[in-house]
């Protein structure tokens, strides 16, 4: 019975240590399966957040990067950057990484080039622009300049004003017949051109034919005489006569100086007076001209006259001459280097670099970069974090700067990496790196359409594009929002921005000769390549 | 045939002993169960980016990416007072917001009055907090 008692008292002694083990199990189970249920997704979408902010920046780092690239005109040069894929490898090296059960599952990434779409999508810009086209200058009419005043529009600006000189008389150097002063040749002759650029500055200029003399003195000999004292007759004298004897008799002569000039040839020259203010006096553009041979031509849109910004600003141009003897014949011609077409258009096929998140506890995002800009994707929308490089202007005279930097993917580069390892993108600047061929005017355009097209018709883009360029226009740059220089809308498969200047054709009162609106794209063509650099 | 009542009233005192601390651990872990469970579910703060600006005759309050909100989730303060009502969405300024996603604009009419601040207050799930604020000079 000993034995007995003493057995069943041991089995009262387990139960307790059983029944207490148990539930310090159970109490850590609890506590285990709370710090699962709430801490991890906790932790695991903070790890994410901050994982796309840091994404975030690397796109602010891309853009940075490339935009100094083009703008320093840097081709061929690789610009670097590198982008960690998903918030694993911020997170693995934590406290409690040697059980992985304890800390949130890693999130992952995908690298993608030119695969927003299957095929780009594109801004489409259609203006009605002045073009240059330098290999064919066209002429206009030529207008011949006469001594009534005439005035003459323009409905382009000229790329060159020639002043055409001919058929010259009286302006070769002429020896003068001893004792004549007053000079044959009248020193007046000029052709007069002048006008109002669209900023209000009045401005002249003249092309004179300007006749050059030199001073000399001579001696006017009397015939022989005998009166005792012939020098002293005054014989518009210019010194003390000289009195000659003739021999031994009584014969005199008298030498009289004489002041006298000589017509020694006839220079063109121009003057420029610019708001009130004489630029240029006399200068020469052709020394001793002469009579016969091939016109002379006086180009008034030199750069070095710095009449440019006035004549081509200048709707209308007055001419007149001066020539009372009719001693030469001369016009104005224009000369365009530029022309005008109803509608140009450029396209420009986008592409995209994408960060793809594949996140488990935060939401999905999808970060790209696009027409330079950096653009945030969510499930309900877009957002634009920095803006692309289309920018507008204004200014209170109605003035409107359209600025356009056309960045592209090269369109046959493509492809993906995903994982979690960093990604190392290297991105380089194409050759034809270059302006459009605008014409490099103050104001080169009466209206411009910016067109974003989506292939797939995504609304998300689509409305964010419409957005922007509500805002670029409106909010950034002022441009008024009452319908009359832009207008903002969108279809299904598009945004696009219609912007018109105050002279444009469909409006009343337009004048062809005064754009209002400075259009200026440039292209930049980018090449990208991206692989993976190792990792966990 | 001493020793057997001896034994029989000691295992009624262990035993109701056991008993006694098993009560007093189930009533122990049922009231930390009750505290727990009882607590609201723990709300995530929302996690976005807005940008708030004004000009003559509106504020805007733009969201710049992260979580969508509800109408009810937020409330708009211009001045220190509620204007949530008087927002709108920039592209249907005549109709009431229901939720404010990417992208999207609010705006608030400003009148004559002069604007000096503007906060964005999350008040989810029992708590509230700011999201944003900007203070106009």
């Amino acid at each position: 019975m000993a034995a007995g008692y003493g057995s069943f008292s041991d089995g009262e002694d387990a139960l307790s240590e059983v029944i207490g083990f148990i539930l310090i199990i159970a109490v850590l189970i609890t506590a285990f399966s709370i710090w699962l249920t709430y801490g991890i997704p906790v932790q695991g979408r903070d790890n994410e957040i901050s994982h796309m902010n840091d994404v975030q920046d690397a796109f602010t780092s891309y853009k940075i990067g490339v935009d100094s690239l083009w703008v320093n005109g840097q081709t061929n040069t690789v610009q670097s950057n590198t982008i960690n894929m998903g918030a694993a490898g911020q997170t693995s090296q934590g406290n409690n990484g040697f059980l992985p059960i304890l800390e949130p599952v890693g999130s992952s990434g995908m690298i993608v080039i030119n695969n927003r779409t299957p095929t780009p999508e594109w801004l489409n810009i259609t203006s009605y622009s002045y073009i240059t086209n330098q290999t064919s200058k066209t002429n206009d009419t030529a207008i011949p300049i006469t001594s009534a005043i005439t005035s003459h529009p323009y409905q382009n600006p000229p790329n060159d004003l020639l002043i055409n000189i001919s058929g010259l008389k009286n302006v070769a150097g002429l020896q003068l017949q001893p004792g004549v002063v007053t000079l044959a040749v009248n020193s007046s002759r000029a052709i007069f051109v002048n006008g109002t650029d669209n900023t209000g500055t009045a401005w002249q200029a003249w092309v004179n034919l300007t006749p050059r003399y030199s001073f000399y003195q001579f001696y006017n000999l009397t015939t022989p005489g005998t009166s005792p004292t012939p020098c002293t007759v005054a014989m518009n004298t210019n010194g003390t006569a000289i009195t000659v004897r003739a021999g031994a008799g009584t014969d005199y002569s008298c030498l009289f100086p004489m002041n006298a000039y000589s017509f020694t040839g006839t220079d063109l020259t121009l003057s420029v007076i610019e708001n009130k203010t004489r630029t240029l006096n006399n200068l020469i553009l052709y020394s001793n001209i002469s009579s016969s041979g091939t016109p002379y031509v006086i180009d008034l849109l030199d750069p070095t006259y710095n009449l440019v910004s006035n004549i081509q600003g200048s709707s209308t141009i007055w001419y007149q001459e001066y020539d009372p003897l009719n001693d030469m014949a001369d016009n104005a011609t224009a000369q365009y280097a530029y022309w005008y077409p109803p509608v140009f258009n450029y396209t420009i096929p986008l592409g995209a670099l994408e960060y793809r998140a594949n996140n488990n506890y935060f939401i999905h995002q999808t970060y790209y970069y696009q027409a330079g800009g950096v653009f945030l994707s969510q499930i309900d929308g877009i957002t634009d974090k920095l803006p692309p490089e289309i920018t507008f202007s204004y200014n209170q005279s109605g003035s409107i700067g359209v600025n356009i930097i056309g960045i592209a993917y090269v369109p046959s580069n493509s492809g993906s990496i995903g994982g979690t390892a960093p990604v190392k993108i290297g991105t380089i600047v194409e050759p034809n790196l270059g302006s459009l061929p605008y014409a490099p005017l103050t104001n080169n355009t009466m209206n411009v359409t910016i067109n974003y097209t989506s292939p797939t018709g995504d609304m998300n883009s689509i409305l964010m594009w419409k957005n922007y360029f509500q805002q670029a226009a409106n909010t950034t740059a002022g441009i008024p929002n009452n319908g009359t220089f832009f207008t903002v809308g969108n279809t299904t498969t598009g945004a696009y921005i219609v912007v018109k200047g105050i002279n444009d054709p469909g409006n009343v009162g337009s004048n062809y000769a005064n754009p209002d609106i400075n259009l200026m794209v440039k292209a930049v063509n980018l090449s990208v390549s991206i692989q993976s650099i190792g990792g966990e | 045939m001493v020793m057997a009542p001896r034994s029989h009233e000691n295992g009624v005192s262990e035993v109701i002993g056991s008993i006694l601390l098993i009560a007093v651990v189930v009533a122990a872990v049922s009231i930390i169960g009750i505290f727990l469970l009882s607590q609201p579910l723990p709300q995530e703060i929302p996690s976005l980016n807005a940008i708030i600006w004004n000009d003559t005759s509106y504020v805007y309050v733009k969201h710049d990416g992260g979580d969508s909100l509800n109408y009810g989730a937020i409330k708009l303060y211009v001045n220190g007072t509620d204007e949530t009502s008087h927002f709108n969405l920039s592209t249907s300024l005549n109709q009431p917001w229901t939720t404010w996603s990417i992208g999207n604009t609010l705006q608030y009419p400003t009148g004559s009055t002069p604007v000096t601040s503007v906060e964005v207050v999350w008040v989810g799930g029992g708590t509230s907090s700011v999201v944003l604020t900007s203070v106009f000079y």
